[in-house]
Order: structure tokens, then C-alpha cells, then sequence
């Protein structure tokens, strides 16, 4: 079935949506990774 | 017979209409491959956006992307710069021995008159030669100066540690922001750090640690320098942040204030207070110099430590930092230091200094205010000094 222009940019802003999403999530992810601690000290 | 009817090819609008919004939200629900691309798309770009906005040596003007492409790691600037002290040394008459030897960053090395007001100050006390080494440089961190210190032979008098929070609590992740790539994450430590510890009988530090600076108001003024690189419109203009001599910003410092804050106070109750991991970053560096202390005194060297906290702007303490935070700073290092038995001093209150004597939060220049605070060190050395004397 041939898709509409409708349909196109539907998709392409469930694309956008997605995409800052993906990007968000691991950008948190990266920074956030191993228990946000800002400086982490284990002596000496 | 309805016109409808007499036209079957034309469809009603009202169908169409809603045809069109039904294909609409079946394209943004379903998966289809131009939502794919898009957001393969939308992720790379910003990806890509934020690495750009994130590339200091682009971004952050003439004076610290010089400092960071002739330096492409902070180890080798301080390579270079302790073997050309090592150098130096290795010429020098080995019958010298020295009274008094400084180390500290630019705030310490500008606000110290060297131009014989020190000397003079202290020989007219104590009525003999006294032999000052000045050793402050900009950017110099805690590991320089221990490393420094323990470059120098014949010392038999006082180390003046140079101290601040920003040589405490910054310098040493900023060694790794120089040379990160685009992350926010870094290990606090670099092989300079870690030969230094080894050296100095200590463990690798192990730390992570992140930029300790909020990022968008650390690089919002930074954007026109952005725009100039993308646009082609020349080379970047030196950042607000790196200029000498130009007031930063209002908002630029409580940006960075915030940024800082962030990462080394902790708030409750209204109230901001020195963060745990502050308090270990003050020891951390404390017990490196205990060690060279050890190590000076093993090799027969008679060095007293001492500590001398940076000049900060007060407009800046009180609005930016917080009085509390400060205070508590203060505490915190007072205590670190009596522990160790060495003297902890802050001159600025004897000194009389105020927002007027600085040029930027941490730097202060003019002759009046040197001579102030140079005056106020000679009063607080001439007891430490006679004390080594005395000793002798």
C-alpha cells in the first residue's frame, strides 16, 4: 500500500521524538552512570 | 439522488480529512523506516552538536586553546616546567641554602611583591640575609609544588605553601578537562599525578570525577566563539573566561560560581557547606605534602610548612561562593593543617583588601594592595623564621 504524505510526516516526527529520546537517555545514562557521584574517594 | 452519488470518484473532504489525521498517527505510532532514518538523524546531529559545544580548544579563545594544543597533555607542561627548575637548580651553588621558599598559583605570585619588599621586610625584623626562593607560577597545582619543593636542596627554613580552593578542589580535575574528548566523565589523575604519588610513597589516587563546572553557564558565553567557528568568520575571540584584565561577567562568574557549588557544596537548610568529597580532595592534597615534609626531613633538611590561603575577592565570597561555604572551607583546611602542625594563614582581613584591589575573583594587582598584603605576610613570617632560627 502506498503511504500518504500523512503517514511520512508522522513518521518523521515519531523519528525526532525518538531520537532526542535516545539521545537524552544516554547522555543520563553516561553522566549518571555509576551513582552520580560528583567526586568518588577511596583513600590510600 | 445525492451528488455523491452522481460523482463517485470525488471523495467527501470530511473522509479525507480524517483519512489523512488516521494516517497521520499510524505514521507517528507504527515503525516505519523514515522514522528510523530520523532518528538516526536527530541522534547524530546531536551528538555531533554536543561534541562541538563541548570542544574547549575551539571554543575557549586564544589564550587556553594555545595553552592546550602546545600542551597536549597537562603532564608534560608540568614536565616541562619542573625540569627546567630541575635544570636551574643543578647550576646553582649547592652552598645555598634557603630561608624562605614559596610555591603557589598566579593569585599567590601577584598578590607577593617580589621586588625586594619581602626580603627587606624580613632581614629589617630579624637583622640578618634572609634567602627567599620564589617558585609560584600560573596554573600551578599541589603536585608541582610538592614536586618543586623537592627539586630544591638546602633548605633549612620555611616552605610557604600556596593554598586555595581552587588549587585544592579544582586543579587537578581541570589537568583532565584539558585533555578530554567530548566526555563529561574523567578519572582525576594523570600519569604525572600517579609517577608523583609513587614517588612520594603513596597509592595511585582514584578518583572519577565530573567537570566541575555547570555546563551551559560555563559555555554560554562562549557560544559566539561557536558561531564564529561554524560561520567561518575567523578565529576565535578570547573568552570572557581567560582574559586578563577584563572584569568577568556578572553572570558568568555566578554561573561558574553555581557550577562550582554544585560539585563542592552540599546544601541543606538554606544553608552551603564544604561537600565530603571536598573535605577528601583538601587531605588528599595535605597528605602528599606531609609526605615530602618526611622525605625533607629524612634527606636532613630542616623545612617548616606553612600554609597561605589565595586572596578571593570578598564580593565574590559573599555573593558568589557563600560566606558559610567559605567559613567552612576554612575550618576544614585550619583543621588538616593543625593536625599536621603548620601554621594556616589568610591574610586578606590584615591585608585590608576589598573588591576594589581585584581584577577578577582570585587575582588582585594593584600596588597598594601588594604592598598591604606583602607587609602582613613579613609580620606573619618574622615569628615563624625567628622560630627557625632559634632552632638552629
Amino acid at each position: 500500500v502506498k503511504e500518504g504524505f500523512p503517514f511520512v510526516l508522522g513518521a518523521l516526527l515519531q523519528g525526532v521524538f525518538l531520537g532526542v529520546l535516545l539521545f537524552v537517555a544516554i547522555v543520563q545514562l553516561y553522566v549518571h552512570g555509576s551513582g552520580a557521584q560528583v567526586f568518588r574517594y577511596q583513600g590510600f | 439522488v445525492s451528488k455523491a452519488a452522481t460523482e463517485p470518484n470525488q471523495v467527501r473532504p470530511d473522509l479525507e480529512a480524517a483519512s489523512a489525521s488516521r494516517q497521520f498517527l499510524r505514521g507517528l505510532s507504527t515503525p516505519s523506516a523514515p522514522a528510523l532514518v530520523m532518528c538516526l538523524l536527530v541522534f547524530l546531529g546531536l551528538h555531533g552538536a554536543g561534541i562541538l559545544a563541548l570542544n574547549e580548544e575551539a571554543l575557549a579563545g586564544p589564550g587556553l586553546a594555545g595553552r592546550i594544543a602546545s600542551n597536549p597533555d597537562n603532564d608534560s607542561y608540568l614536565w616541562t616546567t619542573s625540569r627546567a627548575y630541575a635544570a636551574h637548580f643543578a647550576r646553582l651553588d649547592t652552598q645555598v641554602s634557603f630561608d624562605l621558599v614559596i610555591v603557589g598559583g598566579s593569585g599567590h605570585s601577584e598578590v607577593i611583591r617580589r621586588d625586594g619588599q619581602l626580603e627587606g621586610g624580613l632581614e629589617a625584623e630579624l637583622g640578618c640575609e634572609v634567602e627567599v626562593l620564589h617558585l609560584q607560577g600560573a596554573g600551578q597545582d599541589l603536585y608541582e609544588s610538592a614536586t618543586l619543593v623537592d627539586l630544591v636542596g638546602g633548605l633549612k627554613g620555611v616552605v610557604l605553601l600556596g593554598v586555595s580552593p581552587l588549587r585544592f578542589l579544582t586543579m587537578t580535575p581541570k589537568a583532565r578537562l584539558e585533555h578530554h574528548e567530548g566526555g563529561r566523565r574523567q578519572p582525576i589523575a594523570g600519569a604525572f599525578e600517579d609517577e608523583e604519588r609513587e614517588r612520594f610513597g603513596l597509592e595511585p589516587l582514584s578518583l572519577t570525577g565530573v567537570h566541575y563546572v555547570d555546563h551551559f553557564n560555563f559555555y554560554a558565553p562562549r557560544l559566539p566563539n561557536l558561531f564564529r567557528s561554524l560561520l567561518w568568520l575567523g578565529p576565535a575571540t578570547e573568552s570572557p573566561f581567560y582574559s586578563r584584565g577584563i572584569p568577568w561577567p556578572e553572570e558568568a562568574i555566578a554561573g561558574a560560581a553555581a557550577g562550582f557549588m554544585k560539585t563542592l557544596g552540599r546544601s541543606a537548610g538554606g544553608k552551603t557547606s564544604l561537600s565530603d568529597s571536598a573535605r577528601d580532595m583538601i587531605r588528599a592534597n595535605l597528605d602528599l605534602v606531609s609526605r615530602l615534609s618526611t622525605r625533607l626531613a629524612r634527606r636532613g633538611e630542616s623545612a617548616r610548612f606553612a600554609l597561605l590561603e589565595a586572596p578571593l575577592d570578598p564580593d565574590f565570597i559573599e555573593n558568589s561562593l557563600g560566606a558559610e561555604w567559605y567559613v567552612d572551607y576554612k575550618n576544614c583546611v585550619e583543621r588538616l593543617a593543625s593536625e599536621r602542625d603548620w601554621p594556616y594563614w589568610s591574610l586578606s582581613a590584615e591585608a585590608r583588601l576589598t573588591h576594589k584591589d581585584f581584577y577578577n575573583v582570585n587575582h588582585c594587582y594593584g600596588l597598594s594592595a601588594r604592598r598591604r598584603f606583602t607587609a602582613a605576610l613579613v609580620s606573619q613570617l618574622r615569628g615563624l623564621v625567628s622560630r627557625q632560627g632559634d632552632d638552629k
